[in-house]
């Protein structure tokens, strides 16, 4: 990874070019890329509930359902029954309509004298006022039509459009509302008030909402973001290569999306700001770093490899972990999620390699800004705003640590008490403002005649001709009452309706008969003569089945839920054991949906800190610092939906995602952190120094990326889209926290927690059969070796470099880690005579410990070695905590100096120096 | 046979065109040659669902040619059991103003229907009321489209539009397309194109059977509704014609027995 980095940055010409292709290979594909505006990749794939649905559509036909709502003071006159004719007509010859209804098309059952009249109630347009009353007094008294096409008070009427979008038609819904749109033009007039509602319209809108949004607020957030940044750097390289960066990897994204045949949906439109978002924290790290080098003094190139150096882990992590987080969605069962899941990781992978690819060789062309041009910064601190500020920030967290984290935990406490009542409900209906036209129509519509909204309840004989029982009927009947006993529904249709009506009519009108009649023979000849395709909404073909269509206003999931709720629990009360009743449509699979993937989100999200936490366990070789590194994450995302839950804002697919999205950004900064703050640890081994170092380091990008994006989402509040608005706060409140946690939570958590142990390094540098096997250890268990190591501070010593000194006093003795050292003396002449060469887990100094003699040689590493240093205060600590161990330990102490006086006895005689002394690894 | 003897009438009469009779005159001899004074058919009705589920029916049709073109029908139902001995009774009228009654056995009393419906389908067949009468001349403008074979066997392409506004707003039809039998003038496929213009059914004939004379019937008869993706099949178990069905068989009382 480095050294592709590093090749990158020798090879600027060629990286370029590469990337110049690429991005005119894919920039090619983007005016082929697909625009799907259905919304059945919403829908859950694999659900049972969405057989049913498919099942229960080819039934009892389509439920996309389209309302034209004609008001007037009197519907019943020539005039606008002339206008329901001519739309009736009109849309009846649509190419995507399956079935109209309206009081011209709908069979007005009716017996005059002993005639009996199954025709349309307007079959053509009434000549005269006699006419128009006639029909006005039939269709108020018809139990099918009052509430469902026509008003009670006769001043409204419905023509209902039912369409059969064919699968993967991605326009239908412009298109289809454009066509009825213009219809409806036609006949515009002063007294009459015309209008569509619907599934399509609905869609429609939502779509333009959304695709107003990209055309209006997304470019400002971008626009606001760029001049956060350019004030944070105040030079044009801060914003200039970010955005160069940014705009060739949306390119290369959308390029990607049409070679692997993804479209372009409410989900994977988010994609551009999405990449922009994430995409630019890389870059902006890098930049930060690169300028801190430059800061310290290194020319271009030296701070550019070393950048590079730095950057090239954190990197590979943050790209690792936001791909997998965005990936997880893959995994679920609602296509748009998939398509987001895989768009997402394509697009992140590309940045990715856009970044690695564009970023050096641009920082390496750029002239070094003016600012370091000169000055060789000594202290760093003294420069800049920031790094004095992380300065003073370090030195308020450790005084103030304990309150810190006291109102953190307060902070999450509340959060968890708002968790608990943050309810799952996607309401797209309030999604729209106030007073946009679709929610001033729904309103209407619902208050004029009956709501817009509509599902089936199938209630199912499972055998031919079961639907024609009198019981059956009585049970949908029974259930249609219940229905409009709850007062959720507006009116509910059913064939026991039409039977009803027929049994009156069939009775000269006499409303006594308005009941199912007792014999089955009758009911199977009354419908014998309705059946049709009017019926066949209500009826399936071997009559083994009863569709009852309800309609209803009830736009949030929650509310559905509820009301669905309770027709199971009708159901599962009154229906017998072989008669099953559910309820089907398109707004119960969303709703269905709409939970379901709010839930996916959130789980995608556990996934990526699961993730996370994983690797920063394995970075600090600690399960408790993968565990700390999540919880400047966590926070304020709980906090974010426990607010969420407080003020009332239902969870929601659109804000469900705000997690996912922050975390991807958060966690950026949180790798970056710990891997610093892992550099800086082992390089002074002190978690003080280290935690200052590290902030000095990090808080400017982490301060640039954090205010940036709290800026750009906060633009996105000038939306007239209301997720838009809530997502802009609710984003811009978490990154705000975020970089709170990040500043505040994150050192304190570091410094007040041993995280990094030196027995973790021991143990990494050392194999444990060395550390066992090593004299001062001899005899202990791996427990009691821990609790001796971890008494101890690991040095690193440059190679050549002294680490005792002949003469010096000294209190501490000392245990070789890795590489190797020299114990020697100089002779009178001043050649220098080698005693010993010592390797990982041999012990020098350790005269020291028993008398306060001066040392009596030199030890000079002659390797880059790391020496583990006890001093005597930790030996006499362990014998006084635990004696146990303290005694095995002072034996082992006794039998290395018994051994290195045999040594220097042996040495004596023979005058030879022992060439080696090998380490216990050798003498096992 | 009784094609040559009409081109050599034609041909007496028109011999400027005297090898292309018009669509009307072919329509008006079919009427003409295949008329009964009365007919009996045992149907089964075979209904086909979208999804290919089947459910069958089974009546007798009694039909008596009256004068003016105007017919009476009886149709009764004789299976399923639990609508055994429905029953619908129509008398054309001038003018499309036909009376049917309507009886229900389990209702007792018949009920005069209003009809004007005859663009309504036929007891949730694909059939429309309208399509399962004579052809009726009068009411209709005939369009010779050209010749082509079906099955092998060349037939006169013929389309049909409402002539006037009368039966313009009673039929459920812009136009139909009629494919006629050059030898015996028998159709054997009609489609069926809605007000909007759009193909709505297909019908085809088939086992074409020589009942007495020239008249020739189908014993099986299609419809496909391309629209819906619904087919009804008929298929005429037996026929009796010129039997000397009266008038006073086609009657309320005969209805309810």
């Amino acid at each position: 990874m480095t050294r592709a980095l590093l090749w990158i940055l020798d090879h600027p010409v060629a990286s370029c070019a590469v990337v110049l292709v690429v991005t005119l290979l894919l920039g090619a594909q983007i005016p082929r890329l697909r625009v799907d505006e259905s919304a059945e990749g919403l829908m859950v794939q694999h659900d049972p509930a969405r057989r049913f649905y498919e099942d229960a559509k080819a039934r009892f036909g389509n439920d996309n359902l389209t309302v034209v709502l004609v008001k007037a003071d009197d519907v019943f006159t020539p005039e606008v029954l002339g206008v329901v004719k001519r739309l009736t007509d009109g849309m009846a010859a649509l190419p995507d309509a399956t079935r109209v209804e309206s009081l011209t098309t709908v069979k007005n059952i009716k017996s005059d004298g002993d005639a009996l009249d199954t025709d349309p109630l307007v079959e053509s347009v009434p000549r005269g006022a006699a006419e128009a009353a006639r029909i006005r007094a039939d269709a108020l008294s018809n139990r099918v039509l009052v509430g469902n096409l026509v008003a009670r008070d006769g001043r409204a009427t419905a023509i209902t459009v039912y369409a059969d979008p064919r699968a993967g038609d991605v326009g239908f819904n412009h298109r289809f509302v454009g066509q009825v749109e213009a219809l409806i033009a036609r006949e515009q007039r002063p007294g009459l008030t015309i209008f569509q509602v619907g599934a399509p319209y609905t869609k429609a809108t939502y779509a333009d909402y959304v695709t107003a949004d990209q055309w209006t607020v997304v470019p400002l957030s971008i626009v606001v973001l760029l001049i956060t940044l350019l004030l944070s750097f105040r030079m044009l390289q801060g914003v200039v290569i970010p955005i160069v960066t940014a705009v060739v990897s949306i390119v290369w994204g959308l390029g990607l999306m049409v070679v692997f045949g993804l479209p372009l949906t409410i989900l994977t439109g988010i994609l551009p700001a999405l990449l922009l978002a994430i995409g630019f924290t890389e870059d902006v790290h890098m930049i930060s770093e690169y300028h801190h080098r430059l800061e310290l003094g290194d020319d271009k190139l030296t701070a550019l490899r070393t950048m590079l150096r730095e950057s090239a882990l954190p990197i590979l992590i943050t790209t690792g972990t936001t791909v997998v987080g965005f990936g997880s969605l893959v995994t679920t069962d609602i296509t748009m999620l998939v398509q987001f899941g895989w768009a997402s990781s394509l697009g992140l992978t590309a940045n990715f390699v856009v970044t690695m690819a564009l970023l050096p060789p641009m920082l390496r062309w750029w002239r070094v800004p003016r600012r370091f041009r000169h000055a060789v910064l000594t202290d760093e601190s003294e420069h800049g705003a920031i790094p004095g500020f992380m300065q003073r920030l370090g030195e308020f967290n450790l005084r103030y640590r304990v309150p810190i984290l006291v109102v953190t935990g307060l902070l999450t406490a509340g959060s968890l008490v708002g968790w608990y009542t943050l309810r799952v409900n996607t309401d797209l209906i309030s999604f729209f403002p106030e007073r946009s036209p679709i929610r001033t129509r729904i309103e209407d519509l619902h208050r004029s005649l009956a709501g817009g909204l509509g599902f089936y309840v199938v209630v199912d004989s499972a055998r031919a001709d079961g639907a024609k029982d009198p019981t059956f009927l009585t049970l949908v009947a029974g259930l249609q009452d219940h229905l409009a006993a709850t007062g959720l529904i507006d009116r509910s249709v059913s064939v026991a309706d039409y039977v009803r009506t027929m049994n009156r009519e069939m009775h000269g009108g006499d409303p006594a008969f308005e009941t199912i009649p007792e014999s089955s023979d009758q009911i199977a000849q009354y419908l014998l003569v309705l059946e049709g395709k009017e019926l066949a909404k209500f009826l399936d073909f071997n009559a083994s089945a009863a569709n009852i269509v309800v309609r209803h206003n009830l736009t949030g999931s929650g509310d559905l839920s509820a009301l669905l709720r309770r027709v199971d629990a009708w159901a599962a009360a009154h229906a017998p054991a072989n008669i099953t009743v559910r309820a089907t449509g398109e707004t119960v699979l969303f709703n269905n949906a709409s939970d379901y993937m709010a839930i996916n989100e959130l789980t995608s999200f556990v996934w990526t800190f699961l993730i996370i936490g994983v690797i920063h366990a394995l970075l600090f070789m600690s399960i408790k610092a993968g565990v700390l590194s999540l919880i400047p994450n966590v926070v304020p995302i709980l906090f974010n939906y426990g607010l969420m839950g407080l003020l009332g804002i239902p969870l929601n697919t659109g804000n469900a995602l705000i997690a996912t999205i922050a975390i991807g950004i958060a966690v950026d900064d949180t790798v970056h952190h710990m891997v610093t703050y892992n550099r800086q640890l082992n390089l002074h081994h002190d978690q003080k120094l280290a935690m200052f170092q590290t902030m000095r380091a990090q808080g400017r990008p982490i301060i640039y990326v954090s205010l940036a994006l709290a800026a750009g989402f906060m633009a996105l509040v000038f939306s007239s889209f209301v997720p838009t608005v809530q997502f802009g706060w609710l984003a811009a409140i978490v990154m705000l926290l975020a970089m709170a946690a990040e500043l505040m939570l994150t050192p304190i958590l570091m410094y007040s927690t041993r995280l990094v142990t030196v027995w973790d390094l021991v143990k990494a540098r050392m194999q444990p059969a060395v550390v066992r096997a090593a004299p001062l250890l001899q005899g202990l268990s791996l427990w009691e070796a821990r609790k001796v190591v971890l008494l101890g501070r690991l040095d690193a010593v440059a190679a050549g470099e002294f680490v005792v000194r002949k003469g010096e006093r000294g209190t501490e003795m000392y245990m070789v880690v890795s590489g190797r050292v020299r114990v020697s003396d100089r002779l009178a002449d001043g050649t220098e005579k080698v005693l010993a060469q010592l390797e990982p887990g041999a012990v020098f100094g350790e005269m020291a410990l028993v008398s306060q003699e001066p040392r009596s040689a030199w030890v000079v590493a002659e390797t880059p070695a790391e020496v583990l240093r006890l001093d005597l205060e930790a030996f006499e600590r362990i014998r006084r905590r635990f004696p146990f161990t303290g005694a095995k330990l002072f034996r082992n102490l006794a039998r290395v100096l018994a051994l290195r006086l045999r040594h220097t006895t042996t040495m004596l005689i023979e005058g030879q120096p022992l060439a080696v002394v090998p380490g216990p690894g050798e003498q096992s | 046979m009784i094609a040559i003897a009409l081109l050599a009438v034609l041909a007496l009469a028109a011999p400027a065109r005297a090898a292309d009779p018009t669509a009307a005159e072919i329509m008006k001899q079919q009427r003409e040659t295949h008329r009964v004074k009365d007919e009996e058919e045992r149907q089964a009705l075979k209904l086909v669902s979208k999804a290919g589920a089947t459910k069958e029916r089974k009546l007798v049709r009694y039909l008596l040619s009256g004068a003016g073109d105007l017919d009476k029908i009886l149709v009764r139902f004789t299976a399923p059991r639990d609508v055994e001995n429905t029953g619908l009774l129509t008398w054309e009228g001038k003018d499309g103003n036909d009376d049917q009654w309507l009886y229900l056995p389990t209702v007792k009393k018949p009920k005069r229907i209003a009809a004007s419906g005859k663009k309504n389908r036929f007891m949730g067949t694909d059939f429309a009321y309208e399509d399962l009468r004579p052809e009726n001349v009068a009411a209709n403008t005939y369009a010779m489209v050209g010749t082509e074979a079906i099955d092998g066997v060349a037939c006169f392409v013929i389309d049909a539009t409402p002539a006037t506004q009368r039966q313009a707003s009673d039929s459920g039809y812009s136009r139909r397309r009629v494919w006629v039998r050059k030898d015996t003038l028998v159709t054997v496929k009609r489609e069926y194109y809605n007000k909007a213009a759009k193909l709505e059914k297909v019908e085809t004939h088939r086992k074409l059977v020589n009942v007495a004379g020239p008249v020739w019937r189908a014993d099986e008869i299609e419809m496909h509704d391309v629209q819906n993706g619904t087919r009804t099949l008929i298929t005429v178990e037996s026929r009796a014609v010129n039997r000397g069905l009266k008038d006073d068989f086609f009657t309320e009382t005969e209805l309810i027995r």
